[in-house]
């Protein structure tokens, strides 16, 4: 029921999933996005996957407090082209 | 030189229905996933060229070189593989297509620094094991999608086919982009679709229907009439059903408003 260490790299890459139960963490080079939803329930299965949840986002903070932080992300980059089937 | 105009359309016109031909030809490889065993069929010849169809165990998808995402993903959706198991967590990663050419595919990159989501067009959570979830991350079935719509309404969207695939024993889906207006959003080298689309058709009832809905965070999905889908987007969806076979309308579940954080 020992849920493995799985190998997430918070802002290294843009391939990274974790899933636990169906809260899923991404991450992408600027941000990690947690979406969805898990009951962290008070039995075995539930500790497991707080310890799982906590380790991701122990990682996650540790990589950020390394970074030379701007206040905020520069806004996304994104061009406006002609439809071409328009 | 008129004459030579004229030549030159039907060449033009003969390339694109080839292309059309050829890419329905390679669909059919993997007809288990779509009605009738009938791929989709392309009826704008501007979206034509250039696309590939590609097969995955679980569902079937014709991609784009001209967008680099899917224009649809389809599947056939059966209540004994919705029933999820539900690991303790699991890994998963977002890749590139590897069977389709740099030159024509999505990569991690286009999609970085973009503020989109990677949105699924076959979902993740439809997939019944783990080879087929880690298909489901293949770029050739992702589409750049607003955020908050992925997350909050799509998922919704996504839930209740689910439950309605429960209810009915079988169900064939079939999901994707729409490129419309003068103007498209580009990430990289990745087209950002105006519209996203959910068709559902329920063997059961021979009846089907589509949510069709804006790729912004504060759209509402409308539920239109298979034929009207097909209109809009320029797609034959489901080419084994007649014109008539398709104003069966499936009645769709209504989607809940989600509650967003900090208003309500």
């Amino acid at each position: 029921m020992k849920a493995k260490k799985p190998a997430f790299a918070p802002f290294e890459n843009e391939a990274d999933v974790v899933e636990v139960g169906r809260l899923a963490l991404e991450n992408r080079l600027d941000r990690i996005t947690l979406s969805g939803d898990v009951d962290l329930t008070a039995d075995r299965r539930g500790l497991e996957q707080a310890r799982l949840l906590h380790g991701l986002l122990g990682q996650v903070v540790a990589a950020l407090e390394a970074k030379d932080l701007p206040e905020q992300l520069p806004p996304p980059e994104v061009k406006t082209v002609k439809n071409p089937f328009g | 030189m008129l004459q030579k105009l004229f030549s030159r359309a039907i060449l033009a016109a003969g390339l694109l229905a080839a292309a059309a031909a050829q890419a329905q030809l390679q669909g059919a490889s993997c007809p288990s996933h779509y009605v009738g065993g009938r791929a989709p069929q392309i009826t704008n010849p501007k979206l034509a060229p250039d696309t590939r169809a590609l097969c995955f165990n679980v569902f079937g998808v014709t991609h784009s070189a001209i967008t680099r995402t899917p224009l649809w993903s389809a599947e056939h959706l059966r209540a004994d593989n919705v029933e999820a198991a539900q690991d303790l967590s699991r890994e998963d990663s977002f890749h590139a297509e590897s069977r389709l050419p740099p030159s024509q595919r999505a990569e991690l990159a286009d999609y970085s620094r973009s503020g989109f989501d990677r949105g699924h067009m076959a979902p993740n959570g439809d997939m019944p094991d783990r080879a087929s979830q880690r298909d489901s991350f293949s770029l050739a079935n992702i589409v750049p999608q607003d955020g908050e719509n992925n997350r909050n309404v799509w998922a919704a969207i996504e839930g209740e086919v689910r439950k309605m695939a429960k209810k009915e024993g079988d169900l064939y889906v079939i999901t994707g982009p729409a490129f419309l207006g003068s103007n498209l959003r580009q990430v990289g080298k990745v087209l950002v679709p105006s519209h996203l689309y959910k068709l559902v058709y329920s063997p059961r009832q021979k009846a089907g229907a589509a949510w069709f809905i804006e790729n912004q965070g504060d759209a509402k999905p409308n539920v239109i009439p298979i034929n009207e889908l097909e209109r809009i987007i320029g797609i034959n969806l489901l080419p084994a059903l007649s014109e008539r076979d398709k104003e069966r309308m499936l009645r769709l579940p209504k989607i809940r408003e989600p509650k967003r954080r900090g208003r309500g």
